[in-house]
Parts: structure tokens; sequence; C-alpha cells
């Protein structure tokens, strides 16, 4: 008899679970009335926004949530930290199981998969009244775009940048306000340094990090104007065989790989210590995060001017950067979009927008970059004047492409790099990316 | 002989029932049927635990193997056709592959070693408690954690690994252990058997200690060596023992994915992705959970016919036992 | 008739061999402790090398290991750490794998008893069944298992992740405590049994004593079990303020381009470490040989 019951309860759990798990992502969307295009959509919004943000943002996140809690009465925010690698999974959980937050910050590579099925409001309209709605940062807003409908907006950008150590380059014989601006300079530069000898090297990278290559080489290639994969989503194609820009890339990283410009354990590094060896002064150049290195070197390096940087150069010159960082976007099902929406256009005001760059993050307003602004912050002016520049591939594959050890990216980064076969590298990439690029399509 | 006086009278042959006490046990029809309850009762909150938490959902898991469930969006029902996919899947051939190579190379070591601690701490002796505490430690610090450690430490120029054979000249200090298939697998296989080797040495040794002293005592009067005693007193009553040990480990290397995870991301390319590691990828990364559920499903299944072979095999025969005959005894 | 002094037993001369001098037990026994030592350290000196990086600042956890280090020793890592809010964390473990390990007990030995000494039909299934948990990974469940639980409202509640963790507990608890109850002799619960016993009584008053080594074995492992577990902890709880250690401390030690902060790691694990150690000795005393010593294996 027990077990009768037992079959019973599971029948109705399984009910009501396919009830909410079968249910297509996107329900309707909030009435009109209230609705993004309206007046009074995000004005005087009442009760509590739940706002999901990833990790690496803790510090920009608590501050801003903090912040807006303390000068607002009509409206709070309720923080959650989504755990890392786990963003993306528990926002479409959630949504599967009816219960999404109001806001989340997403990690804006991701935003690709959830604009294209009604997992998210169309923002169009309550983005264009904006008055700096063209200024916000392209390559996110580009993200967040979907047929021509905007279903999120830049939240905060996490950029990617040359940095350099102007210590190294005077002792070398270099003007540390000459840094290098095409791949030509980047080797001599780094050949130089890497003469100083006593445990310095001119350059570095973190060898095995599949995910942080592609953060920092891609730029240089779009510098020229040239792409890995293009297209609309559901008819892209792949360009690696014959990307110029993308074997000169590659035979940078060659040759300060045969050339030994680089420790020897870069080729295990594959992301905890990326960094490490750069802020305790050993390394000339080394292309990496604004972010990150603000989060790695104490707060009297940076201000000694010990460590400058530097756009991303293109192999004859441009400058380009990678687009990181997370998009704002509200779920379809939110139970408080209008609140949501008042929270996101607080955060993208100038006031909080100045506050990014000593939290680690860099603004996702071109028109915030004026004098005042390069004055009290220097380094992250470099990187919020490449945010006009910048790009993050738009499409479905790009976690399967770039960020694991696997996928086409990284294998023809190895072949080409450590391996030294570019004919062989560029074949794999092509045929790689383009399965990967079928898959998704199917 | 007891006769039954409580059923209708037949007067012509008296019922009889075995010595069986009566009393306070004889409520509610038959003893059998009461115990039977009684067992049932007792089982139930296991059961009902395991059908909420792992057979509904690996139901509903089977359901959604069936489907092309995305991470977000509507599905569609497409039945067996993971399957067949799964079948000619390289990766996912590749990776079962090196899961039960990963598993012929670290069961044995596991079970001998955790064995031969177990034999050593068992007593009371002076000093058992403080080794049976070390050598269970790094079970107790944890897999996840302790994959972390060795991240760090195999790096090369930096890690303690490559110093300590650097200094003894086995090795160069700039060794990258966790960038080549060989010496990543090596390393990773020696890590497991450390960690794991102590849950063996606690198993084996609480069934250890549940044999009766008198065995060994007969035993040493023969003149029974240690490894005789070992061989036909020891072994053959810790059968249970030694098949719960075994299963764990086996079960365990089939889902390893933690040290994995940590230390070489599978790679190089896919050469060290065990199965667990491959169904996250599907999943999470690919977000094809229709697959990789149906990835898991056939693990599922292969890992049930693994550990019902061993149970078999290491089954113990139903019934009281005789104490063996004395090992040596040759009169 | 014997004197006192030729009514020595057998068995004592085994316990006591005569050999020349009580000198062979005294080296017996500092061989013993001389392979134990040397082996103990074998298997503790990973572990005590990641305690000493755990004191080193930063900027030493990653380098090369020199000797001049020992010069640098510091409490930084703790300190970040704690202040980093890491003792409410550690509370919420607590919680949980204190529930854990408790209800695992009791419904295991419940199981086990009813498996080991109770004839029921579908007995060999439902066991077969409960065992059949151990083989599944749970990796595999994530999706179906979380919309189960939030549909039964247990997701992002302690108490829903302790009946998770338990019922993955219950192979290895059920497992253990038939054993255990398999080797104990008939004639005990049955002895019990003609003095009028119920099941319970005899359950708790005369077989206690003789299965709390396996209760102790199966709290322990449940413990640690849901102590180190993080995959699930990771799945159903999204509020931080339930966030259990291991959530925690992962979240504490990466950076925003997945660079690990080693050193806090290396604390977090010694933090996390003691617990379980403390655990485990405390258990210690429910291992003793020789309780059933004297009976003859059924």
């Amino acid at each position: 008899m027990k077990r009768r019951t037992l079959a019973l309860l599971s029948a109705a759990a399984l009910a009501t679970a396919a009830a909410t798990g079968c249910s297509s992502s996107g329900s309707a969307p909030a009435s009109s009335a209230s609705g993004p295009g309206s007046a009074n959509f995000g004005v005087n919004a009442t009760g509590t926004v739940q706002f999901w943000a990833r990790t690496v943002s803790k510090t920009l996140a608590q501050k801003l949530v903090s912040e807006f809690n303390a000068t607002h009465s009509n409206l709070k925010v309720k923080l959650t930290l989504t755990s890392i690698n786990d963003d993306t999974t528990s926002l479409a959980t959630s949504i599967r199981a009816g219960d999404p937050p109001d806001v989340d910050g997403l990690n804006d590579i991701d935003m690709p998969t959830f604009t294209r099925n009604g997992s998210f409001l169309n923002l169009t309209k309550a983005i264009a009244k904006l008055p700096y709605a063209k200024s916000l940062s392209p390559g996110h807003l580009g993200l967040a775009t979907y047929q021509g409908q905007e279903y999120g907006l830049p939240y905060w950008a996490d950029l990617s940048v040359l940095w350099y150590n102007k210590q190294l380059f005077t002792k070398a014989g270099l003007n540390p306000d000459n840094p290098p601006t095409t791949y030509a300079q980047i080797l001599s530069d780094a050949q130089a340094i890497n003469k100083l000898g006593n445990g310095v090297h001119g350059f570095t990278f973190a060898g095995d990090c599949e995910g942080c290559l592609g953060f920092t080489v891609q730029p240089g290639i779009w510098a020229a104007g040239s792409y890995l994969t293009s297209g609309p989503i559901g008819s892209q194609t792949a360009t690696i065989s014959n990307n110029q820009a993308l074997v000169q890339a590659l035979t940078l990283y060659r040759n300060m790989w045969t050339q030994k410009l680089v420790p020897d354990n870069d080729r295990t590094d594959d992301g905890p210590t990326w960094g490490q060896d750069f802020v305790a002064g050993k390394i000339g150049i080394m292309p990496g995060g604004y972010g990150q290195i603000d989060d790695l070197a104490t707060p009297a390096q940076l201000a000694s001017g010990e460590f400058a940087d530097a756009p991303l150069p293109g192999a004859n010159g441009g400058y380009s950067t990678f687009d990181g960082g997370d998009d704002f976007a509200i779920p379809a099902a939110a139970k408080n979009p209008s609140g949501a929406w008042e929270f996101i256009t607080w955060v993208l005001q100038t006031q909080q927008q100045q506050q990014y760059p000593d939290l680690g993050a860099t603004p996702i307003r071109t028109d915030l970059l004026t004098p005042a602004f390069s004055a009290a912050h220097p380094l992250d002016a470099v990187a919020l004047k490449a945010l006009g520049h910048g790009y993050a591939p738009v499409g479905l594959i790009y976690n399967q492409a770039f960020n694991v050890p696997s996928g086409p990216w990284f294998q023809m980064f190895t072949t080409a790099v450590y391996d030294g076969n570019m004919t062989l590298a560029l074949q794999q990439g092509q045929s790689g990316f383009t399965q990967l690029i079928q898959q998704a399509a199917a | 002989m007891i006769v039954d006086e409580s059923g209708p009278r037949d007067t012509t042959v008296p019922r009889v029932r075995s010595a069986r006490p009566r009393g306070a046990l004889w409520r509610g029809g038959t003893l059998r049927a009461r115990r039977a309850r009684t067992g049932i009762l007792l089982v139930s909150p296991a059961f009902a635990l395991v059908s909420v938490f792992v057979l509904f959902p690996l139901g509903f898991a089977v359901y959604i193997s069936l489907t092309d469930w995305p991470l977000i969006g509507s599905y569609h029902f497409t039945g067996g056709r993971n399957y067949s996919e799964l079948i000619h899947d390289p990766v996912f051939i590749h990776s079962v592959l090196f899961t039960l190579l990963y598993t012929a190379i670290v069961t044995g070591p596991i079970l001998v070693l955790g064995y031969a601690m177990a034999a050593f701490v068992r007593a009371n002796r002076p000093g058992s408690v403080v080794f049976r505490t070390a050598f269970f430690l790094p079970f107790i610090v944890g897999l996840a954690t302790e994959s972390f450690m060795l991240l760090l430490e195999l790096q090369p120029d930096s890690g303690v690994v490559d110093a300590v054979l650097g200094k003894l000249g086995l090795a160069s200090v700039a060794t990258a252990w966790t960038v080549h298939y060989g010496l990543a697998l090596g390393a990773i296989c020696v890590f497991v058997v450390w960690f794991a080797s102590g849950l063996t040495m606690m198993i084996l040794m609480g069934g250890m200690q549940g044999i009766p002293l008198e065995l060994y005592e007969a035993a040493n009067v023969d003149g029974a060596t240690w490894w005789q005693k070992e061989r036909r007193i020891t072994i053959p009553m810790l059968r249970r023992n030694i098949a719960l040990s075994l299963i764990i480990s086996v079960i365990g290397s089939f889902l390893a994915f933690n040290q994995f995870f940590i230390l070489t991301q599978g790679g190089p390319g896919t050469s060290t992705e065990p199965i667990v590691m491959w169904i996250y990828q599907e999943a999470f990364i690919a977000y094809h959970l229709g697959y990789a559920t149906a990835g898991a499903i056939a693990l599922v299944i292969v890992v049930g016919i693994i550990s019902a072979a061993q149970f078999y095999l290491l089954r113990d025969d139903a019934g009281p036992k005789s104490p063996k005959r004395a090992p040596g005894r040759r009169r | 008739m014997t004197s006192a002094s030729t009514a020595l037993p057998a068995a004592d001369a085994t316990r006591f061999p005569r050999r020349a001098g009580g000198g062979r037990r005294r080296a017996g026994l500092a061989t013993y402790l001389t392979l134990g030592t040397v082996a103990s350290i074998v298997f503790v000196l990973p572990l005590a090398w990641a305690v000493f990086r755990s004191l080193l600042p930063s900027t030493l956890v990653t380098s090369a290991p020199s000797t001049a280090d020992v010069h640098h020793l510091t409490f930084a890592n703790y300190s970040g750490l704690i202040h980093g809010g890491i003792l409410h964390p550690a509370l919420n473990s607590l919680l949980v794998a204190v529930m854990t390990a408790a209800a695992t007990a009791v419904v295991a030995t419940m199981a086990g008893y009813g498996f080991a000494r109770f004839r029921f039909r579908g007995s060999g299934v439902v066991f077969a069944l409960v065992l059949a948990t151990l083989m599944v990974p749970f990796q595999a469940l994530l999706t179906p298992l979380f919309l189960e639980m939030h549909t039964l409202g247990l997701t992002n509640n302690l108490i829903g992740l302790a009946l998770f963790y338990t019922t993955f507990n219950l192979p290895f608890g059920v497992f253990v405590m038939r054993n255990t109850f398999l080797q104990i002799p008939w004639e005990l619960s049955e002895q019990a049994a003609v003095d009028g016993a119920s099941a319970t009584r005899t359950l708790v008053s005369v077989l206690r004593p003789l299965v709390v080594p396996g209760i102790a074995t199966t709290v322990l492992y449940a413990f640690l079990f849901s102590w180190t577990e993080f995959v699930g902890a990771l799945t159903f709880l999204t509020s931080n303020d339930l966030y259990t250690l291991p959530l925690a401390l992962l979240n504490m030690e990466y950076g925003s381009v997945g660079q690990v902060n080693f050193g806090y790691l290396e604390a977090g694990a010694v933090i996390a470490m003691i617990p379980c150690v403390v655990l485990y000795v405390a258990l210690q005393r429910y291992y003793i040989r020789g309780l059933t010593s004297g009976v003859v294996k059924g």
C-alpha cells in the first residue's frame, strides 16, 4: 500500500514538474501599459528587485546595490551572486521553473543563447529614450540584439589591453611613454627587455588557458578588420583558412615561444596564476585585462606608475579590445520589470559609471571619456577609449569554440604556436569552427 | 513439541508448530506476516528518500534523454536519436575507454594498500589511532581541495614536485605535468591512490575487528604463519567488506570528475576526459542537455552492470558458517 | 588438578610468546612504531606542506619553494577569509552535515536492520534499488532534480539539501548497517524476543552496543560527504546566506579572470579540515576490537 501511495505522489510531482518544465521559457511579456515602451516604466517603481550578478563582479555589484538601497526609499534591490561556472545554468533553470530574477547581470557572450527565444523583455523602446543611447558600448549592445531588437544593454565592461612595465622599458633603453603599436614593435621591445636577464622576460601569456588567449589575442585580429566567424546566427561562416591577420597573430606568439621571450611555465598556466609574474615586476609586456591587473596589483603599485597600458594593436596598427563583462537583461517573466529598469538606468548614470575604474571595471558609455576622466583614471581611460572599437563574437558557440581545451581555437593555437605547424593549424581551425557552427544551427 | 490450540479444532490430527516462543509476539496475524510488516516499515524511509531523490529524477532524466532538450527554450521528442549518435561519437567513445583504463590502473593498488594499512592498524597497539588518522586524513580533506593543491605543486619551476624531483635528479625542474597525457595520468593515479586507500582501510578495518580472536588463537596453536592466517581466516571473513570497498572504489573511478576538471580540464585535447566530464561539457558548455543526459543514462547502465557483476562474484553464501578448520592442522 | 602456574591456557601463550627475553616484544613494538611513523609522514606530508603554504603571503604561495620562505610566515590568508565572511557558510555547512549525519544514521540503521533481520516480499528488489543510488552520477540528474525539488519547495533550503545528501549516503550506510546486523548472531535477538521485547526494544537495548561501530562509520562518512559536497549545493542553493563552505570558499578563491588565490585555498582547506578530524578522532573509541570475541560468527 505504501508503494502505491508513493507511486501516486511521484505521478503528481511528475505532472507538476512537467507542467513547469515543459512550458517554453518565455511567458507573456508585461502588458504594454506598463511595459518597456510606456512612460512610467522604470519611474518610481516600488517593492523589491531581485538582482542576480556574477561573482566575478562582486565588488562592483555589492557597492552599487548598497548605494542604491541607501538612496532609494521606494525600491529595494536584493543582490544574489551566482556561483562561478553556474551563472547561465542557474538563470536558465530559474526561467524554466518560472521563478527568474527581475534583472540579471549575464556574461555578455552568453546573451545570444537567450535573446532568440523570448526569455528576455524587448527593451528597444526603453533604450531609445535614454539620452546616452548612442554612446552605449556597441559590442555589448550588439550581443544583446536579435533581429534588430534589443533584449538587453551593457552593464559593465571587462576589457583587454596591452599592459607594460615602464621601469623595465626604461632599463632596457626603451621609451616608457612609447608603447608598441604594431606586432613588430611588440616583438622588438620584448627582445630588448628579455636581454635584461635576471629572471626577467619580455612577454608572457597564459599558455594553457584557452579563454585567456581568446580574450587577448583576438583584438589584434579585429584591429585589422578581420574576424574568425561572421554572419547572422543560423548562417554563419568561419574565416580561418585565408585569414592573414590570424596568421600574423599566431606567428607573433610562435616567435615569442621559440625565442624564449616568455617564462617556461607559461606553457602550463591555465589561468589560476595568470598575471602574477607581471605584477611581481618580472615581465615587460603582457596582454591582459584592465580589471585583472587592477585587482592583482597593490594600490601602491598602481599609483606609482610602474605599470601602464595601451590599446591592443593590430599587426600594422589600429587597435581593438575584447568586450568582456556583463549585460543587463530583464527576464520576460520577471515580477518587477519596472523596478528592474529603474535600477538599471540608475547604474548607467554618469555618477555611478565613474565609480567603475576603482572597482576594477570599465564604464560602458563612450561619452564618459572626458579629459577629467582620463586625468583621474589614466589606466582605465585607455580601455574606455578602446571600447568604441571593441567587439565580442555574436554566436551560440563561443564557449565550445573558445573556452574548452578541446575546442578548435585552442587546438589551432597549440598546433601553430607550440608545434609550429601553421598549415595544419589553419586546417583544423577551419573545419573545427565550421563543424561547431553547423551543429549549433541544426 | 508444542500443540497449537488456537485454530479450529480438528480432533484427528493434532496441529504442531515448531518450537517458537508465544506470548507478546503473537499478535495480529502470523508471526511471519507481522515480521514482514515490521520489516517493510523499517525500510520504508530509505525507500521513500531514494524514490523521491533518485528514482523519479532518473525517470525524468530518461525522458530528457529522448529529447533535444536545450538549456533554454522549447524541446522536441527525438526518440533514440541521441543514443545512436552516442555510439558514433568518437569523443564519447574515447572518454569511455579512458575511464576504463583509469579504473583498471587505480583499483588494485587502492585495495591492496588499503588492506595493508588496515592490517597494520586494526589492533589497539600504541600509536595505531594516530596512524589511522594519518592514513585517513587525505580522504577527510576531500578530493577537490587536494586537486587544487596538487595543481599548484605540479607547476613547472614553482611547484614543489618539480623542486624535489629536480633536487633528486629524477626529473627536470621544468617538467610540465598537466599538459602531457602520460605524465598527467600518472600523477593523477598516484594522487587518487593516496586519497582513496584510507577509505578502504576504514571499511576493511571495521570488518577485521569483527572477526573473533579465537580463530586466530586456534591457528596460532597450530603454528600458522601470518600469511596463512590472513589468507585462510581474515580474507574469507572479510568478503562483504572487500566487496563494499571494491564496489565503492570502482564506481568512484567510473564517476571521476573533480580531479580531471581541476588538473587537466580533460586536456591535452580530450585525452584525459572521463565520462562525467564529457557529460558536463555537453550539458553546460554546449548546452545539449538531451544528448548529455543520454550519455549519463548510458553511464548509469554500464556502472550498474559492472556493479551487479561484482556483487554476484563476491556474494557470500547464505546460512550460518561453522568456524573454519584451523590451518596447519594435519592430524 | 593443576596448579596456577600451569593453568595458563594456550591462548595466553600466543599473545605473549615465550621467546628469549621480553626484548623481542619491545623490538616488535619499536619496528611497528617506526614503520607506522614513516608511513604516516608520507601520507600526511602533502597536507602539512599545504598548511605551510597557507601561512605564506600570496606573492610567495605560487613561487618556487625556498628555505627563505620560513621568514615570511603570516596569517593573512586566514584573516582574509574570516573577514571575507567564511564563518557563516561554515556554520551552514555544519548544520547541514549534522542533519545529514543524524538522518542517515537513523534511516540507514532502520533499513539495515529491516533488510538483515526481516523477510518480506520484494526486500531484494528494494535493497538493490537503494544500493543502485551509488551508481548514479547525480551531475546527470541536476536539471530534473532541481525542477522536482523546486516544485516540492525544497530548493534554496538547507533541509532540502540535507535530505538530498542523506539519500546519496544511504547506499553506503545501509550496506554497512546490514552487514553489521548480519554479523550479530541470531541467538541474541531471539533471546530478547523470548523475553518479550518488541522489535524496537530489541534493536535499542540489546543490539545497540554491537552496532555502534557500524553507526560510527555511517555517521562519519555522511558527515564528510556533506561537508565537502559542492555540486549539489551549487545547484540547489540560490541565496548567498545559505551558501555552504565549499561554495563560499570557491567564490572567495576565484578572481575575475579565473585566477585562483592559492593562499586562500590552502587556508580554506585547513579550516575545512578541522571539524572532520575532530569528529574522526571522537568516533575512534567506537572502533574497539573484541566486541564480538568469544562469540562464534553466525
